[in-house]
């Protein structure tokens, strides 16, 4: 009996340790920002490129604010998930997203966004994602003009895009009805599917990111007839014309910046704080190599202009673009 | 060939380097564990190692990341063989004789034909890799929307045979399992479907969730039912290991299962899951005592076993030819490779050779490790067998909640899972077999959205299915299958009939 | 049995309706351009078939059905529904409480369920715990916080 006794006293006594360390470690973690845990969510998928931006961000906090930044992914919707969640967080800036503001206005403009704008607060630009066109090598189109040409004379093409609602296919489809080119969308569910039917001329263009281009583009196998941004960003031939300067400005493109994003209550103290480590990251060499690899476009610029300019005209934008397209049905 | 043996060396040079041998352990230790664990899938695992791999060259983080997927393929099927709940999709179909043949005191022969044809099967899509791996990749190419749909077709009508018991219930099994694969955002309009305004659902519902709910938690509320004073397990286990007896039973399976899964790794949205639901369906086609099955067949789970192992391997295949990921796990893999600056590509097995070969041949390495990992391992999880299950049940739920979550870090997929538990466990009491459900629910959208995609590329007119090659041979495929069943099926009634006896 | 199978197809045939009536206002489009509508308005009307068949099988075979499953006995179901409320509970407490907490209370309870003894139950809970959740924060896995933030 003597011996179950002490067992059980060992047991519980052993036990009581383990939940006061427990305990303490969480109550530990209310120090003063930003030391303590802060996590970053991405809204797309691991491995894809918005979230190796993301975990570069997160090294990036890390390295200057020092800090224990933890990226997570919350895939859903297009970034939908990702956006309400940061969008309903506690505003202690312990919880920030990665987003694309392109996507986070489109879904507010079809209406099927969660959240509200007013809930949301950029911390600050972080980079572009630059979108191209691209063409197999093999085919009969050089330049972007002879693509346009022929796409007139011969309506009903296919061109490829990433889904229905994806900021490439407002952009593309946006181009195509103000250029008269005729084409038919044809959605696919991720961007390698796109290049899986571009390679096995299933479709005879496509727009993706250059990420998922270049390596075909390198090796022959893809021909890039037009960018929608400037084509030195990301190593093209700068003789490669850009969408924008083909058609006018009366197209009214929009780039596809991504934001650091925090609750819109957010304290201004913490924001600050956040804001300036942000810039010391965007130029930091080791984030622009990454980035490099990645062919993403580091470009800072600060969360009021963000919030209270950009994000306005580009609403505008966007719903210009869905009027022209015929969206939402 | 000289080249191929040259390259493979080189591999095999870098593979045995001590750091990467540590590696291809360390990935394939955590791939186990992962896929033991349910619903904890080796996405999230390698995501979470993803930064650790970022200060590590790129053949060590290949070596490792590449190791916790295909060790998750050997891992999924120990839950199913002793709990009945797989460890993940691709698991499923060794719930349906697995489980059984542990009942029957056979866990240790089930575990280790289970771990051997993993084996064979990685091995066997590991060295056709190796030889032909361009010219697949470019074979590959040639699927666009029309094959697919036609190769849909043809699987669904395969997964009839996955059946059991009525066939009017497992028709309705299958079109509800399309009908929940209709619940999303419609990929062609972009319209929201079903989702009842909520965005988690607007990528449709997840698969694990279902999984684990209609076998997982199903399976628990099942067993409550019974007072628990019943050991539904024969304690006393015969063997640890198959005997020659059971090899006899599944060198056949394990050979098609290899050849039939590889094949289907490669092309996009099935892998390793179709491989598995397609081998056990054919088996049971083939099979001279088809009613076996579900009783505690060994070819059930051999089969299976190794198709979603070579399934596996198949994935490799366009993701290091061509550098195009064939599902999310190796579209993991390739952002991985861009962010060491490696990334794969048609130029890739030529401008990095010693990556390229040295990942090959750690695949060797890492199955040969999984085979001596998993081997001894059987005789611990028998012994697991013997735990109360009052015991038990709390830690099978408790690991499923926790899986389930893990999946979005989200409470609604567990809701979700849940809910999934109630559907399956009803299910169960009305008579009607979930397996035939998840795998219509993955193959709908796959079917709607090849359909739809095929129309728009040929303006609206079918002959676009019947006019491209591959296309038409599969679809004839199919009209012969069709045609077939429908003949035995009608033989059969009119034989019924005769006797005096009702059919199906 | 019959009033399984009743029931099931019973709920079916909801479904079917259910299914057939909002995929019609999803519209259907041609069957040369399918609208959203079209594949869940088919597979409704395809429920249908097996649906009534099952209802009308009875009639046509004079023998007895293979039963489908034993009815238990109450205090077994009583045992699912308290195995189901404490899931649920979980879920919706999770966020709130947090994992170490809300698991706490989920253990506890279902051991409860199935053990007599408290020191099983007590052990068996704290263990299960504490394992998991050092066991899968290590793995990397962020278990939620809750009020302890």
């Amino acid at each position: 009996m003597e011996k179950n006794r002490i067992r059980k006293c060992a047991l519980v006594i052993g036990l009581a340790t383990m939940m006061l360390i427990f305990l303490s470690e969480s109550w530990a973690a209310e120090e003063k920002y930003p030391s303590g845990q802060i996590e970053i969510i991405c809204g797309m998928v691991a491995g894809g490129p918005a979230d190796l931006l993301t975990r570069a961000v997160a090294r990036g906090f890390e390295k200057y604010m020092g800090a224990t930044v933890v990226p997570g992914n919350k895939v859903g919707g297009g970034g939908i998930v990702a956006t309400t969640t940061v969008a309903n967080a506690k505003p202690d800036g312990r919880t920030l997203a990665v987003l694309a503001e392109t996507s986070v206005l489109t879904a507010i403009a079809l209406g099927r966004a969660t959240y509200n704008l007013a809930d949301l607060r950029s911390v600050g630009q972080i980079a572009l994602f630059p979108n191209v066109l691209a063409v197999r090598a093999d085919s009969e189109w050089k330049t972007f003009q002879q693509f346009l040409d022929f796409a007139r004379k011969n309506p009903g093409m296919k061109y490829a895009h990433p889904g229905i609602g994806s900021t490439i296919f407002l952009k593309m489809e946006n181009m195509n009805k103000f250029g008269k080119m005729g084409m038919v969308g044809l959605p696919f569910k991720g961007d390698p599917e796109i290049v899986a039917a571009l390679l096995g001329g299933h479709v005879p263009v496509g727009g993706s990111v250059m990420t998922n281009f270049k390596t075909h583009i390198d090796s022959g196998e893809l021909r890039v007839l037009a960018s929608f941004d400037p084509p030195e960003l990301v190593g093209l031939d700068p003789k490669i014309p850009v969408v924008e300067s083909v058609f006018g400005k009366e197209l009214g493109d929009i780039d596809v910046p991504f934001s650091l994003v925090a609750p819109a209550k957010t304290p201004d103290a913490v924001v600050r704080v956040l804001e300036e480590n942000l810039q010391k990251i965007v130029k930091d060499p080791e984030f622009v190599a990454t980035l490099q690899k990645i062919f993403l476009v580091p470009a800072f610029v600060d969360g009021k202009t963000v919030n209270e300019k950009n994000l306005p005209e580009k609403m505008v934008r966007i719903k210009r673009i869905l009027a022209r397209i015929d969206m939402p049905k | 060939m000289p080249d191929i043996l040259s390259g493979l060396l080189s591999g095999f040079q870098v593979a045995f380097d001590p750091l990467n041998l540590l590696f291809c352990f360390a990935g394939v230790f955590i791939g186990t564990l992962i896929g033991v664990l349910p619903g904890i899938g080796p996405i999230g695992a390698m995501s979470i190692l993803l930064p650790m791999t970022f200060g590590l060259s790129p053949v060590s983080s290949l070596i490792m990341l590449a190791g916790i997927y295909y060790g998750a393929q050997y891992g999924g099927s120990t839950t199913s063989i002793l709990v009945n709940i797989p460890g993940e999709a691709a698991s499923i179909v060794t719930c349906l004789d697995g489980y059984q043949m542990a009942r029957q005191g056979r866990a240790g022969p089930a575990l280790g034909i289970a771990a051997f044809g993993s084996l064979i099967g990685s091995t066997f899509s590991i060295i056709v890799l190796m030889f032909s791996v361009i010219t697949l990749a470019r074979v590959a190419l040639k699927f666009g929307p029309p094959e697919y749909f036609s190769l849909i077709c043809l699987s669904l009508l395969i997964s009839v045979y996955l059946a059991r018991g009525s066939f009017a219930k497992s028709i309705i099994m299958i079109i509800l399992g399309l009908l929940l694969g209709c619940v999303g955002i419609d990929s062609v309009t972009g319209i929201p479907r079903f989702t009842f305004g909520s965005p988690s659902l607007y990528d449709g519902i997840g698969v694990s969730q279902i999984a684990m709910g209609l076998f997982g938690i199903a399976e628990v509320f099942e067993n409550l039912e019974e007072s628990l004073s019943r050991v539904v397990f024969k304690t006393r286990v015969k063997n640890l290991l198959p005997n020659l007896e059971d090899w006899k039973k599944s060198i056949g399976p394990i050979a098609r299962g290899s050849i039939l899964g590889f094949p289907l790794g490669i092309l996009p949205g099935g892998g390793a899951v179709l491989a598995s639901f397609l081998s056990y369906a054919l088996e049971k086609r083939i099979s001279k005592n088809p009613e076996k099955f579900g009783t505690g067949a060994i070819e059930g789970v051999a089969g299976p076993e190794t198709a979603n192992n070579a399934g596996a391997g198949g994935a490799f295949v366009p993701l290091l030819a061509l550098g195009i990921p064939p599902n999310a796990v190796m579209a993991l893999l390739l952002g991985a490779l861009i962010v060491h600056g490696v990334a794969p590509g048609p130029t890739f097995i030529t401008k990095h050779p010693q990556v390229f070969w040295g990942v090959i041949a750690s695949m060797y390495v890492g199955n040969i490790m999984l085979l001596v990992l998993n081997l001894p391992l059987i005789g611990l999880w028998v012994k697991l067998l013997k735990v109360p299950y009052r015991i038990m049940m709390p830690l099978i739920l408790v690991f499923c909640l926790i899986g389930a979550y893990s999946i979005n870090n989200s409470v609604v997929d567990v809701l979700v899972m849940v809910l999934f538990g109630v559907v399956g466990y009803l299910l169960r009491k009305s008579g009607y077999d979930s397996a035939p459900l998840v795998l219509s629910f993955i193959l709908g959208p796959l079917l709607e959205t090849t359909f739809k995609q095929s129309l728009i590329m040929s303006d609206g007119s079918f002959s676009i299915f019947t006019q491209r090659p591959i296309s038409a041979v599969t679809l004839a495929i199919a009209a012969l299958l069709l045609i077939s069943t429908a003949f035995s099926y009608y033989r059969k009634a009119k034989a019924d009939v005769a006797f005096g006896d009702g059919g199906a | 049995m019959k009033t399984h199978r009743l029931v099931s197809c019973f709920c079916w045939i909801t479904l079917s309706l259910f299914v057939m009536i909002s995929s019609y206002r999803m519209g259907l489009g041609g069957v040369h351009s399918p609208g959203p509508g079209l594949m869940p308005f088919l597979l409704g009307v395809l429920l249908l078939f097996p649906s009534f068949y099952l209802l009308a099988e009875p009639l046509f075979r004079k023998r007895e059905e293979e039963p489908a499953g034993e009815k238990a006995g109450r205090g077994q179901y009583r045992k699912i529904g308290m195995v189901l409320v404490s899931l649920v509970v979980f879920c919706l407490l999770l966020e709130r409480l947090g994992y170490m907490l809300s698991m706490s209370l989920f253990c506890l309870a279902l051991f409860r369920i199935m053990n007599n003894r408290w020191r099983t139950i007590l052990i068996g809970s704290a263990l299960t715990i504490l394992i998991t959740y050092y066991g899968f924060t290590f793995l990397g896995l962020k278990l939620p916080e809750g009020i302890f933030r």
